[in-house]
């Protein structure tokens, strides 16, 4: 699905160096510095509050930030919008999904490649029949509105959607978020899926063993610092990621 | 202060600044303070932001009124009531703000603005002659009413706060502009007062913040009434049309607002009412008029004392006349040919004393007394609209000087007693009109009449004359439709007269506007007579009607079709002889019926002025008696709407060779033989 | 009132009412994207019919200088913030676009005498005069403030608004201004005559209205605006920008505005400041729908029409005040029915 050209297998898609964000007075996260290659999910996991989804607003440009982010090899500067960093292929999948509520699944599916479209390109279509085959049942329910949807399927629309943009980075806030443990399951197969595909991944995860099941790497993310990293086969088998996430704590 | 910036604070004070000059000179500074804020402050509460504008703006307006107080003589007796008033009401807003949910502010919010639109209209159907003057108790109870609800509106919302004070002072209390921007500015600090009394306490306020917005405010409000006040209206008209352009981009939003200062005294509160907005072109409906009139009044004042200083020995002819405001298209030819009058009469200098009273009544009578005090004027030529004309008689007939009025109504030298005695006009009667058309109605058969008319003061005055004379001649009125001078469809109306099958139809407008029933009429098939009065007699009715006005008959000042009169009527050299003057000097087809009144007023001066000489000197009492006596004792005297024939009981003259009915004939005037 | 009659005047109010519609429906649509009421809408007719009117006299609008005026500032500023960004190769574009564009078309209207030119190159290009206004006043007033709260946006409005209307006054003075016909068609029903111009009104609006439905449901651009309108947040995270929307929809509104006022010309005379009357009666409608349901919203400006007419009929002089007198009950229901569930 990836329309980059063949490199060099550990390209890093982003890379952030210090970076802090201020609500007000308050700072949410402070000198965080994390890496995503391409073809990598990375995993930032942690409890509630710690400033997960502040990460992603930030990355994707709804917030202000301080300190360093380099997103294709290219250094993000101050006039960073959200607009600029969809044309450059990132896009955000957010908690609340965010859909087109009175649309209907497949229009909801054509303005994710708005952008796109308005760049230029005209292969909306047959993007939309790869969304299909990654999710079928959004096929199904292709002329229903968005607000009829379940849960699962939501979650499903709203990765579709972003995934008509053909996005270089796919940043994924809280996919499991008030789902079932069975929708979760195949959310996650899916995110796997798109590895394949040649997507680099930043996945935010309060659910760590399944986030760890998937991801290639993670980070611990606790009150707007990251306290640990490491691939995630080693930080699954940490213990304080035991004791803390992964214990009685997890669900899966 | 959490969170503001350098660079915010910069645009803050810069935003101040300019509310404070905008304040001084239009009013209105508010609108430009409070939405600056909202913008640079988005996470702080609506209410931190009103007390942080009230805190800044209070110490201006205070500067602003203590700067009026030192100038003008301030009526306390209604100002201290309404101040008291607003200032606990304003308190209540202020708590109101506090405790009424977001949510429902936005529908209350439209619905403010329906209303207010909706107001617009139901004023222009008012047809309010002259403003009431309260006295005593009720202008107590109206003081406290007023102030109250201003008072309220300041402290929960505030915008344009200034502008409703200085509109209602003038509706309500007959107060001229001066003294209404004095009274309302006293009313105004004690509403911000009380804001800020229950914004401070309960923290909604940024004190950094606020004393530097303060200052600059102050500054801005220093500097624009000291330009006000130096460079009089012109500035203040410069003022909105410098407003588009941006200083530098950052503030171009804040500084786009600026034009609020204009809105917030214009549409939803039109100065423009009665006869005076029917028979003028929508000119000045636009805002800003006000406030304009405000400073005129000031640099006019000076301006004339100016002038008197320099002309004692000569005659001294005043003239007002409503060169702006409602009536302007009125107004201006006047203007025009009051520059055109003869400098010297019978040998003596004449001095021109030209003042604007912008079409408002109580300005008219200033600038009647101030003419009459300070210039010593020995007549008095004006005003254009009927009710500066019947306001001015007292003052006149007081100072026992001639006064010769270009308004129409016959009221205003009908029915003569010891003050009209001081009182003449040179316009015909509404009713001379009307007979005429009468007359040409008997004359051609028409058994039944249809009228419509302009709802609003012009329709109606038409409505009375014509219906009276039609019920003696015997034409029966089968229907009688109003219009809207805005409306953009008068079917409904043009069917029912289409219903009633009458023989002519009678339009009762003026202007453009005048045209749309007409059309109308033709385009649904009307095959009848139709006939319009002559507040039509302008170049922009025959481009707007164009074929459908064709065969229309309407009566007119002979000045229309000087050129067609015969050569033996008398009325056709004079009136040549002024087409003549005002074309060559504006240009060709600039001429109109209106300016030709100020003409004939300054004929009949001509004519009285030098027995009127042998008797007296000007500047004296005696001369302005003999002036009176010569004009009244005006015989033949042939000008250029008429010949006038004056008695001690008719003070206009004037016979029916004062008008003739015109046919739209291609496209242009043609005389009815 | 015989049958022949109520037809009529329905026939009238139904016209009136599909105009009313048609800015209802460009309220409702800047209203439900950018959270913007747009006041000024009104002043679009207007200028678009006194633009027409102008170019019909053979005389140079002055809404080519306000075109021009607008351009270079926009370019001013743009070219300021693509100098900070250094991004040098847009220059030529933004001063292409909004300088060079109005300059050609002023150009062109100096070199060849309107007057002259066939009716429809001339509503060509009034519409062309005209509608680039919206964006432009979009970008330069409301663009700025666009996360401003509705109740500023509201004042910005008022002031745009009230410059327009000062802009009118100075541009095609306080005299109105009528155009000829489109069609000099008319019928015969029993012994009134019915004008074409005033079928094709309803003709042309309703057929306007078709192609917003179509615009709005078959073409992506028009999806991208009901999206932003209904989630702000998901739009722009599908690359919609907030200002690309509100250009869009000021575009729409500037040209169903302009164009109502190109209809309308023929049948009554406008003049610089009717707009607001003609807009605040779409306004009406629009609140009735609540701002954001567009039937409701078209339905309640045919309202405001018949209404109209039918008072004008049985009570001419008390029409503007029942109209507007009824209208304030539906308003308080309205304000105190709907459920507000919006930031603010």
């Amino acid at each position: 699905m990836s329309t980059l050209p063949e490199q060099p297998e550990r390209t890093v898609v982003l890379e952030v160096r210090g970076l802090s964000v201020n609500y007000g007075k308050v700072e949410a996260l402070h000198g965080l510095a994390l890496k995503v290659h391409r073809g990598e999910i990375v995993t930032v996991i942690g409890p509630n509050g710690a400033g997960k989804t502040t990460l992603l607003s930030a990355l994707i440009g709804l917030l202000p930030v301080r300190g360093e982010i380099v997103y294709l090899g290219e250094r993000q500067g101050a006039g960073r919008s959200v607009e600029q960093l969809v044309r450059q292929g990132m896009t955000l999948v957010p908690e609340k999904r965010e859909l087109f509520a009175e649309m209907s699944v497949e229009d909801n599916l054509l303005l994710g490649a708005f952008d796109r479209y308005r760049a230029g390109h005209r292969d909306h279509l047959e993007t939309m029949d790869q969304v299909f085959d990654t999710f079928p049942r959004l096929m199904e329910r292709r002329n229903q509105m968005a607000a009829t949807l379940s849960g699962g399927e939501r979650q499903m629309l709203a990765m579709g959607r972003a995934l008509m943009a053909k996005p270089r980075l796919l940043l994924l806030d809280e996919p499991s978020l008030g789902l079932a443990p069975l929708v979760i399951k195949e959310i996650f197969r899916t995110v796997a899926q798109l590895k394949r595909l040649g997507v680099a991944i930043l996945l935010v995860e309060q659910n760590a063993r399944a986030a760890l099941q998937v991801a290639d790497y993670g980070y611990v993310l606790e009150t707007g610092e990251l306290s640990l990293e490491g691939p995630s086969s080693e930080l699954s088998m940490d213990r304080r990621v035991i004791e803390s996430y992964l214990g009685l704590g997890g669900r899966l | 202060m959490a969170g503001v910036d350098s660079p915010t604070m910069a645009g803050l004070a810069i935003a101040a600044l300019f509310a404070g000059f905008i304040d001084a000179v239009v009013g209105g500074g508010g609108l430009i303070q409070i939405p600056a804020l909202f913008n640079a402050l988005p996470r702080e509460l609506p209410a931190t932001i009103f007390g942080t504008n009230k805190f800044s703006s209070v110490l201006g307006t205070s500067n602003a009124a203590w700067r009026y107080a030192r100038r003008v003589q301030m009526p306390w007796r209604t100002t201290l009531p309404a101040a008291v008033a607003a200032f606990s009401c304003s308190y209540v807003g202020a708590m109101a703000v506090v405790w009424l949910p977001p949510a429902m502010l936005r529908p209350l919010i439209l619905v403010m603005l329906i209303a207010a639109a909706a107001y617009t209209f139901w004023r222009r159907d008012f047809g309010a002659i002259h403003r009431p003057q309260h006295q005593g108790r009720r202008e107590f109870a109206y003081a406290l009413i007023l102030g109250g609800a201003i008072g309220f509106y300041d402290g929960f919302f505030g915008p344009g706060t200034g502008s409703f004070l200085i509109f209602l002072f003038v509706r309500f209390f007959g107060f001229d502009f001066l003294h209404a921007s004095a009274a309302a500015k006293v009313v105004n600090v004690a509403t911000n007062l009380a804001a800020l009394a229950f914004f401070i306490p309960h923290g909604h306020f940024l004190p950094m913040l606020a004393l530097l917005m303060a200052t600059c405010n102050v500054l801005g409000s220093f500097l624009g009434a000291h330009l006000a006040l130096r460079h009089g209206s012109g500035f203040v008209r410069k003022t909105f049309f410098v407003r588009g352009e941006p200083l530098y981009p950052q503030i171009r939003a804040r500084y786009l607002r600026l034009d609020l200062s204009r809105g917030s005294c214009g549409r939803t509160m039109p100065v423009c009412c009665g006869p005076v907005c029917s028979l003028c072109a929508p000119e000045n409906r636009v805002g800003g008029t006000m406030k304009i009139k405000a400073s005129t009044a000031g640099l006019v004042a000076l301006l004339a004392a100016a002038f008197a200083a320099n002309v004692q020995a000569d005659i001294n002819v005043g003239v007002t006349l409503s060169a702006t405001g409602p009536a302007a298209s009125l107004g201006i030819p006047e203007k025009n040919t009051v520059a055109l009058l003869p400098t010297t009469i019978a040998g003596q200098k004449v001095n021109y004393i030209v003042l604007d009273d912008a079409s408002d009544t109580t300005t008219a009578v200033k600038n009647t007394r101030k003419l009459i005090a300070e210039n010593k004027v020995d007549v008095i030529i004006g005003s254009t609209i009927t009710p500066n004309s019947l306001a001015m008689i007292d003052v006149v007939a007081e100072a026992g000087t001639p006064m010769i009025a270009m308004a129409a109504s016959a009221r205003i030298i009908e029915p003569m007693d010891a003050k009209r005695y001081w009182v003449f006009k040179t316009p015909q009667n509404d009713a001379q009109m009307a007979t005429a058309i009468v007359e040409h109605m008997t004359n051609n058969n028409v058994r039944t009449v249809a009228y419509i008319g302009f709802a609003d003061a012009y329709g109606e005055g038409w409505w009375n004359e014509f219906s009276k004379i039609a019920e003696v001649r015997k034409i029966q009125i089968v229907a009688n439709e109003r219009f809207n001078r805005a409306d953009t469809s008068v079917t409904g109306q043009v069917l029912k007269i289409l219903a009633t099958k009458a023989d002519a139809v009678l339009i009762g407008g003026a202007g453009t506007p005048a045209a749309l029933p007409q059309k109308s009429l033709k385009e649904k098939g009307y095959k009848g007579i139709m006939y319009q009065t002559h507040g039509v007699a302008n170049a922009d009715f025959l481009r707007v009607c164009a074929k459908d006005c064709e065969g229309t008959f309407l009566p007119a000042g002979p000045v229309l079709v000087a050129a067609q009169l015969p050569d033996a009527n008398p009325i056709k050299k004079a009136a040549l002889e002024y087409v003549g003057k005002y074309e060559a000097a504006y240009g060709k087809g600039s001429v109109s019926t209106f300016g030709a009144h100020a003409w004939d007023a300054s004929k009949l001066l001509a004519n009285a002025v030098p027995e009127a000489l042998k008797k007296a000197q000007p500047g004296t009492p005696e001369f302005r008696q003999a002036l009176r006596d010569g004009l009244e004792k005006t015989r033949n005297l042939t000008a250029a709407h008429g010949v006038f024939n004056m008695s001690p009981q008719d003070h206009l003259g004037f016979d029916q060779r004062a008008r003739v009915m015109v046919k739209v004939e291609g496209g242009s005037w043609k005389l009815v033989q | 009132m015989d049958l022949q009659i109520a037809l009529l005047l329905g026939q009238d109010g139904v016209t009136n009412g599909a105009i009313y519609a048609l800015l209802a429906l460009a309220l409702v649509l800047v209203f439900a994207v950018t959270r913007v009421i747009f006041i000024p809408q009104g002043e679009f007719v207007a200028f678009g019919a006194l633009t027409l009117a102008s170019l019909q006299a053979g005389r140079l609008p002055g809404t080519v200088w306000l075109l021009l005026a607008m351009g270079t500032l926009i370019a001013l500023i743009e070219g300021a913030a693509a100098l900070r960004k250094r991004h040098f190769r847009r220059i030529p574009l933004i001063l292409l676009l909004n300088c060079g564009a109005p300059l050609l078309l002023a150009g062109a209207l100096v070199a060849v005498s309107s007057a002259s030119l066939p009716l429809l190159v001339q509503v060509f290009l009034a519409l062309l005069l005209v509608v680039p206004l919206g964006p432009m006043i979009y970008r330069l007033a409301y663009q700025p403030v666009a996360e401003a709260s509705v109740l500023v946006l509201l004042i910005v409005s008022v002031a745009v608004h009230v410059t327009l209307i000062g802009i009118g006054l100075l541009f095609f003075g306080a005299e109105g201004s009528r155009t000829p016909s489109f069609t000099e068609v008319s019928f015969e029903v029993g012994d009134v005559l019915l004008q074409g111009q005033t079928l094709l009104v309803l003709v042309a609006s309703v057929l306007l209205i078709i192609a917003l439905y179509f615009f709005f449901e078959r073409t992506i651009y028009g999806k991208a605006l009901r999206a932003t309108a209904m989630n702000r947040t998901g739009a722009r995270l599908m690359g919609i920008s907030g200002s690309l929307a509100g250009m869009l929809s000021f575009t729409l509104a500037a040209s169903i505005g302009a164009f109502s006022g190109i209809l309308i010309s023929p049948i009554t005379t406008i003049y610089y400041d009717s707009g607001f009357l003609i807009g605040l009666k779409g306004f009406v409608g629009a609140i009735i729908g609540g701002l954001a349901s567009y039937p409701v919203a078209a339905a309640g400006a045919i309202l405001v029409g018949l209404l109209e007419s039918y008072s004008s009929f049985w009570a001419s002089a008390f029409k503007e005040v029942i109209v507007f007198t009824l209208i304030i009950p539906v308003l308080l229901w309205r304000s105190l029915t709907t459920r507000h569930v919006e930031e603010e």
